[in-house]
Order: structure tokens, then sequence, then C-alpha cells
């Protein structure tokens, strides 16, 4: 357990490693980074004096070195557009992505789980053949689109909810309900076909001759057993959901992580699109980890596999 | 054939074969057929089809509705956008747009995914270990992010759109045609290929690519629908191809600020994009039921 642990971390940090170096290349691909970090109408002097700062006249595996370990000390330089710390401009923003996130995942939670477990068991019914429309819509759909159509009948026309921002409880309903939509609509058609073949299996019929009750067999046995694909595939949850919060937070004014990124395309901000890439790539990467090694502690055959 | 495959679930051979999702679907697909036609049609002849230029910018036409509601006019049918271009022309011309990335990038990360999983799934060993390491990784990254970046640093272009999704899309064909290729390699004719003196090349290109092509088909079709929606929402976050060539996701964001007074500017072209998407998917889905069904689980 330990080896494979010591083993995943390693390649963990060699992932990071070889992703911050890319990011490096690409930032010096178009010549001088300082064309992209100062405005148009910057002197020579600003330029000069900015290369010194971030040591562009060292040779380039100096700079690498410089690069990353002021990454490491969360020193991201400053923003193009006001100046700011990256860094700061960051954390001021998390909080609001957690939460959205957060609402999305409850709401993925309460309506995935419920109705994959359902449309496996009604295999044919009405619900099955809703839970379908669901996931096929949710991979048919632009998510953008669907939250301004959304804010269009919900916001405008029926004003129920607010349009955008933030402020109440309501503000969360339509920018979670489209994030956790189609993270909805991936779950529930994995858990859909893994619950088929975990009811088809062995040990299910032996639960149900011993005289379990249909409940039983279905929420504890055979749910516990389903889950497990999809817990293999949470990192590509967690890209879907972090995908999808750009999107959703862009249309919805939501004053996240996801709206500084776009703010960083709009205004071209290559420092804060560059930290956003990169601290996402270390969130990606530990909870790829922390997943895997759950997993190894669940399931034997893959530590010593 | 859909009878066979269901008799054989009902006697309970195959228990891991589950029934397909879309069981009804499985007939030849109609309708998704005639949209595809209609929209790679409308892509060829978007020329020909609208007397209106898709970038000309006419200030007095501005927001007009469509033809249906009050102060539209059949000569803009679906109305037109902020800088008064036609909206329809516009969406012709998107169409061609989202076509032509759909199919280079599907070209290059298809191609380049299918030779990495070749390579890897016939060498195996450490080559294999590390490009399936980078495989997962990628499959796990939001790569849209990656795409973001490229176009932050290099500009916004056809090339740039088809270069980041290309990178986001080799990862999944790597994986599964290095299964492929894993259980195909153990086959005789493998063996005496190589007992009759064919190189490895000629080994992978002559009998491992031939019989792994059906599933490289089935998922590139299936994967259309998903490159156009990642186009669209590189686009509609700026982070496309550049205005004035309208995009369909372009097109969205400059509805964007519309969206209490003149709805249609981005509801349109929404809608052909779940059109377009739609018909690709419903296709795809056939086309594995028919060609490859053990990639159902994807």
């Amino acid at each position: 357990m330990q080896r494979y642990i010591v083993k995943r971390f390693l390649q963990s940090v060699i992932a990071l490693l070889a992703l911050s170096m890319i990011i490096f290349v690409l930032s010096r691909l178009t010549g001088d980074p300082t064309m992209l970090m100062l405005p148009d109408d910057a002197s020579h002097e600003d330029i000069l004096q900015l290369q010194r700062a971030l040591g562009l006249d060292q040779p380039l595996p100096v700079q690498y070195w410089i690069f990353i370990s002021r990454a490491v000390q969360g020193d991201f330089g400053r923003s193009i557009k006001g100046q700011m710390p990256v860094i700061d401009l960051i954390s001021d923003r998390l909080p609001n992505s957690i939460k959205l996130g957060g609402v999305a995942m409850l709401i993925t939670v309460v309506l995935a789980f419920p109705l994959g477990v359902i449309a496996a068991v009604k295999k044919g019914t009405f619900i099955d053949s809703l839970a379908n429309l669901v996931a096929v819509l949710g991979q048919s759909l632009p998510q953008f689109w669907v939250g301004i159509v959304l804010i269009q009948v919900f916001a405008v026309h029926l004003r129920l909810v607010p349009v955008a921002g933030t402020g109440s409880l309501a503000h969360y309903i339509l920018p979670g309900f489209t994030l956790g939509w189609f993270l909805v609509a991936g779950i529930m058609r994995l858990l859909r076909s893994s619950m088929l073949d975990v009811l088809d299996s062995e040990f299910i019929k032996l639960a149900r001759i011993k005289g379990v009750s249909a409940r039983g067999v279905i929420w504890k046995h055979a749910l516990k057993n389903a889950l497990i694909p999809v817990i293999t595939f949470g990192a590509i949850y967690l890209a879907i959901l972090i995908t999808g919060a750009i999107l959703v937070e862009t249309v919805f004014a939501w004053p996240g992580v996801g709206q500084l990124i776009y703010q960083g395309i709009v205004y071209r901000d290559f420092p804060v699109v560059q930290a956003v890439v990169l601290l996402t790539a270390v969130i990606v990467i530990s909870v790829n980890l922390l997943v895997d090694i759950i997993y190894a502690y669940i399931d034997p055959r893959i530590r010593f596999g | 054939m859909s009878t066979t495959t269901d008799t054989v679930i009902r006697k309970g051979f195959l228990s891991t074969r589950v029934r397909p999702f879309t069981a009804g679907l499985r007939r030849t697909p109609i309708i998704p057929l005639a949209i595809i036609t209609l929209m790679v049609a409308t892509a060829i002849l978007a020329d020909v089809l609208t007397p209106y230029s898709p970038v000309d910018i006419s200030l007095s036409e501005r927001l007009r509705p469509p033809f249906w509601e009050t102060g539209g006019s059949l000569s803009h049918p679906l109305g037109t956008d902020p800088m008064g271009r036609d909206l329809l022309t516009r969406m012709i011309y998107g169409t061609r747009v989202s076509l032509v990335v759909a199919i280079l990038s599907l070209i290059v990360g298809g191609g380049l995914g299918a030779a990495l999983g070749l390579i890897s799934g016939y060498y195996g060993g450490r080559l294999d270990g590390f490009l399936m390491r980078a495989a997962d990784t990628t499959l796990a990254f939001p790569i849209i992010l990656f795409a973001i970046l490229l176009s932050v640093v290099l500009g916004g272009s056809l090339p740039t759109v088809v270069i980041a999704v290309a990178l986001i899309l080799w990862a999944r064909y790597a994986r599964v045609i290095r299964g492929e290729v894993l259980s195909v390699k153990e086959r005789d004719f493998i063996a005496q290929a190589r007992i009759a003196g064919s190189s490895s090349a000629r080994i992978i290109l002559r009998h491992l690519f031939p019989n792994v092509l059906n599933t490289l088909v089935v998922l590139l079709s299936l994967q259309v629908g998903w490159v156009i929606i990642v186009e669209a929402s590189l686009s509609f976050l700026g982070a496309g191809i550049p205005p004035p060539t309208p995009t369909w996701g372009s097109m969205i964001a400059e509805g964007r600020d519309y969206i209490a007074s003149a709805w249609w500017v981005s509801f349109f072209p929404g809608l052909a994009i779940l059109a377009t998407v739609l018909s690709f998917n419903l296709f795809g889905d056939w086309l594995r039921d028919a060609l490859d069904p053990k990639l159902r689980q994807m």
C-alpha cells in the first residue's frame, strides 16, 4: 500500500512538472512574455525593467526555475488589467466558485442517484425513458445556451428568480441547476448501466433468496457496488464540473474563478489565465491522487495488481 | 438484429450486456441523417443559399425580430443581430465553421490518438505505461483551460482551435484503440505474420489497423457532436475563431446582452447547435450498435 501511494505520488508530481513546463514553454512561445504582460503603449524602459524583474536576461532553465519557485510561493505576478496580484484575484473568487460547485453537486446527488437507480430497476418504463431523455439532451445541449434560455424564461419573462449575480439563495437556483444538470446526465447514465450489471450478479440473487427486502437489495447491496465505476470516473466528472463552471459563471455573471478566466480571455490577460490553469492542475491532480488512494484502499486488486 | 439481441438478453446469456439505452432508435435514424445531410449541404452551398453577406454591418437594420413578430418581415426570416446582419445568413455560414472545425480536429486528434494507441498497444512496456498515464492525465484535466491558454497566447484562429480540440481528443482514441490492439495482437494471424517475416510497421499498418478501423469510425462518429459543442463553447468565451467570422458560439455570445429585448439573437444559433449535435449523437449511437456494440460502455 505504501509503495503504491509513493509511486502514485511521484507520478502526480511528474505530471504537474510536465504541465508547468508546457505552460512555461507556451508563455515563451510568442517570443517576449513582457509583450503579453504589459499594455501595448508600454515604454521601452518599462519593458526592460520587467524583463529584469522576471529574470528574462537569464538562460531558459534558470528562467523556468524562477517561474516555478515563484509559483510554489503563490506568486503568479500581476494581472494586466488592474495590476492586482493574480493570487489575490483568485483567492477572492475561489469561495464563490466552491459554493456554486457545491450547490451543483448537491443537485447532482439529489437527482442523479435516484434517477439512475430507478431507471435501472424500472427498465423500459416511463421513468427509464425520461432518464434517457435527460441523458441524451445533456450530451447534445450547449450548457451556456441552456443558461441563457433559462434566464429568458424564468428571470426575464416569469420573474421568478434574479437574472444574474450573487446575493440571495435565489441567485443559486439557475446557475446551480445549469451546472448540475450536465453532471446529472453523465452520472445517471453510468449508474444505470452499472446498476443493471450489478442487479444481474450472483450475490444479488443470493441476497434475494436469503429474503432481503427488495428495497434493501436495491439501495444497500446493489447501489454500493454500482457506485464503484462512478467513483472511478470521479476525476472526469470534476473536469466536466470545472469546464461547466467557466461557461456557467460567464453566463450568470457569477464572480468566481470561471468568470475570472473569461475576463482573462477578453483582456488577453496571460498571467491570470496561466495561474488559473496551474492551480486547476494542482487541484485536479491532487483529487485524482486522492481518488486513486481511496480506491486502492477499498479494492485490494488495484494495489497488488 | 434487434430482436435477436433482446432474446439473448432475456435468456440471461451475456449477463453484462445491458439493453441498449436507446433501444427504440436502432432502426436507421432517418431524421438525424436528413438533418446531417441538410447541414452538410448548407455548409457547402452557403454562398448560394443567401443573398446577404454574413459580415457586412448595416445599423439601420439592427435587431429586427423574426418574421412572425410585429416589426419583422420575410426579408429577414429569423431577424437581425445587433449589427443589423441577417441572423439566418450568419447561422448558415456558421454551419461551415462548425463542420470544418469538427472534421479537421477529428482527423488530427483521432489520427494522432489512433497512431499512439496502435504503437502503445503493439510495443507495450515503458512507452505504453508513459503514454497511457499521459492519456489518463489528459482525460482528467479540464482541457478547455488549455485551449483557452493557447488562444490567449497565440490568438484565436482556425489552426489554434483545431490544435486545441485535437489535444483534447487524442487521449480517448489512444486508450480505446490500445485496448483493441491488446486483444487483436494475441490472435494467430499476427503471430503468423511475424513468423512470415513482416516488419513491425507492416504488422501495425496492414494487420492491426484494419482490425481497429470499425472502432475508430464509431468513436469518430460519436464525437462529432461533442467537438461541435467544444468549438461553440470556445467561441462563446471569445477563445475561438475571432469575429467577424460567424460561429454559432460567438453568435450566442453576441445575443447575451439582449436577452430581455431581442431573444432571437442567441436563441436560434443554439437551436442549430442542438439539432446538429443531437443528430450526430443519434447517428453515432446507431452506428455503434451496428458496427461495434461493445463500445456501449464508453
